[in-house]
């Protein structure tokens, strides 16, 4: 699904290498997660992926079901099929969320969308996220709440119909019973969609308790460093970033 | 110069309600009226007479224009100024305070793209001993492509019983704006459509001036910008 070889990637202002020879296989279905102290490149790593401006690729490459795009433009490759949900989405003034969903649809096809259709299954997924329908007539994110800004993804995301995701921060500013269900609504679109697969960017394992990676990947200073089931994951919240590498010196000097 | 004296009973015989100027003219708002909503559709230059209180909506899809208001009387011209230039286009707009007490709220928002060079000078004038008025201008421009603009804001006040302030900005649609909706696949064109759209929409929430934005400047965006 995702192969990342050996990537090297710099900052284009000023050539800070921000990724270091990093390379990482999601195979279709499989759930990934990157756990990493802040600053270590984890929602760099979802920006390059989906080809952000800012950043260089010095080195590697990126293959997304077996065609590089590494140097495809960012809507290119999402209309291939990659979604990033944002740690903190873009505010758009003037553009309203039905219109942006509609046009992204639009956009994926060769026929305009059916507006009965397409509003019938908009009312369907918003009462499926416990969302007020008069968002869907508001502008992107405008005055919505930490916790509507990440349900609002989730819909964009189960209307876009994407085979892989990318959650960079789900957990940020989501109550306890709000991320229960934006993770919930997630499960069952990797149910609907089994060869979905996805990377979970977060900090703390509840996250991972509730959308079961297959792999854990810890980060540091811009490369993968340690790989390992959700048990990492744990360890991480127990000992912390600090500690786990002790450890991890320790064992190797052993 | 044509010179037209419009009020309601004009404004009703217009079908299309939207009053085309393609020739240099004198417009003569001599009462209140519904909203005016004007397009151009050459170059020239406009004369416009205000002795009421009216609301202004012009649409200029990349003509070089005059216009110069006279605020006499009750002048009180609130006016909307929509502008999109994809080659070298002069807008040049002058507010004469000519009466005590007028009031004048000028609001321009324009797009500058492809080869787009914008230039926007906007003047108001309040002379000495015409007290109380009040004289504000709001510039937005937006570049992108290759575009580029300028706004050139001027207030001559001579009066000290005035109320006078201007806005001007000069930008670009923002990166991360940008980004956002390109991860949603959104192809850069479209984008910039919509993002033009939504600036352009932002002068007034009035519904017909809204449409008539679509009409007048938007269809001709659309078929003219590329990637």
């Amino acid at each position: 699904m995702l192969e990342i070889d050996n990537l090297t990637v710099a900052i284009q202002e000023n050539e800070e290498q921000v990724l270091k020879h990093l390379s990482l296989t999601i195979k279709p279905g499989e759930v990934h997660a990157i756990m990493g102290p802040n600053g270590v490149g984890k929602s760099t790593l979802s920006k390059v992926i989906m080809g952000h401006p800012d950043y260089q690729v010095l080195e590697g490459s990126i293959r997304y079901q077996g065609q590089d795009i590494t140097s495809l433009a960012t809507d290119e490759r999402a209309r291939l099929g990659i979604f990033l949900l944002m740690q903190d989405p873009a505010v758009i003034e003037g553009v309203t969320n039905s219109e942006c969903i509609r046009t992204a649809l639009n956009e994926r096809s060769d026929k305009p969308v059916n507006l009965y259709q397409f509003i019938k299954q908009m009312n369907e997924k918003m009462d499926s996220l416990h969302m007020d329908k008069t968002m869907m007539h508001r502008f992107v994110n405008q005055g919505f709440s930490g916790g509507e800004k990440k349900k609002n993804e989730v819909l964009q995301l189960s209307m876009l119909e994407p085979d892989f995701i990318i959650l960079d921060e789900l957990d940020s500013g989501l109550d306890v019973d709000s991320l229960k269900l934006v993770c919930q609504k997630l499960q069952d679109y990797k149910q609907e969609h089994p060869n979905c697969s996805m990377l979970i960017i977060t900090h703390y394992a509840r996250v991972l308790d509730l959308l079961k990676p297959d792999y854990v990947h810890q980060m540091m200073e811009g490369a993968i460093v340690k790989t390992g089931d959700i048990t990492l994951a744990y360890d991480i919240e127990k000992t912390g970033y600090h500690g786990i590498n002790e450890i991890r010196k320790m064992m190797t000097d052993e | 110069m044509n010179k037209l004296i419009v009020d309601n009973q004009l404004q009703q015989k217009n079908t299309t309600n939207m009053i085309t100027v393609a020739e240099d003219s004198l417009l003569i708002f001599a009462q209140p009226t519904d909203p005016i909503y004007l397009l151009i559709t050459n170059s020239l230059t406009l004369e416009i007479e205000c002795h009421a209180q009216v609301t202004l909506y012009i649409f200029n899809p990349s003509y070089d224009v005059s216009i110069k208001v006279h605020l006499q009387d009750q002048g009180h011209l609130d006016s909307y100024v929509s502008l999109v230039a994809n080659h070298l286009m002069h807008t040049d707009i002058t507010i004469c305070h000519e009466t005590k007490k007028t009031i004048s709220n000028l609001f321009c928002h324009g797009i500058s793209y492809g080869q787009g060079d914008l230039r926007l000078t906007v003047n108001g004038i309040v002379p000495k001993t015409i007290a109380g008025c009040t004289c504000n201008q709001t510039n937005q421009l937006i570049n992108f492509q290759d575009a580029k603009s300028s706004i050139e804001p001027n207030l001559w006040i001579e009066e000290y019983d005035v109320i006078a302030n201007h806005a001007a900005y000069i930008g670009s649609f923002l990166k991360e704006n940008v980004f956002y909706l390109q991860t949603k696949g959104l192809k850069i064109v479209t984008i910039y459509q919509l993002l033009s759209k939504a600036f352009l929409y932002q002068t007034s929430q009035n519904e017909q001036y809204q449409q008539r934005i679509d009409d007048a400047l938007l269809k001709i965006f659309a078929k003219e910008v590329k990637e």
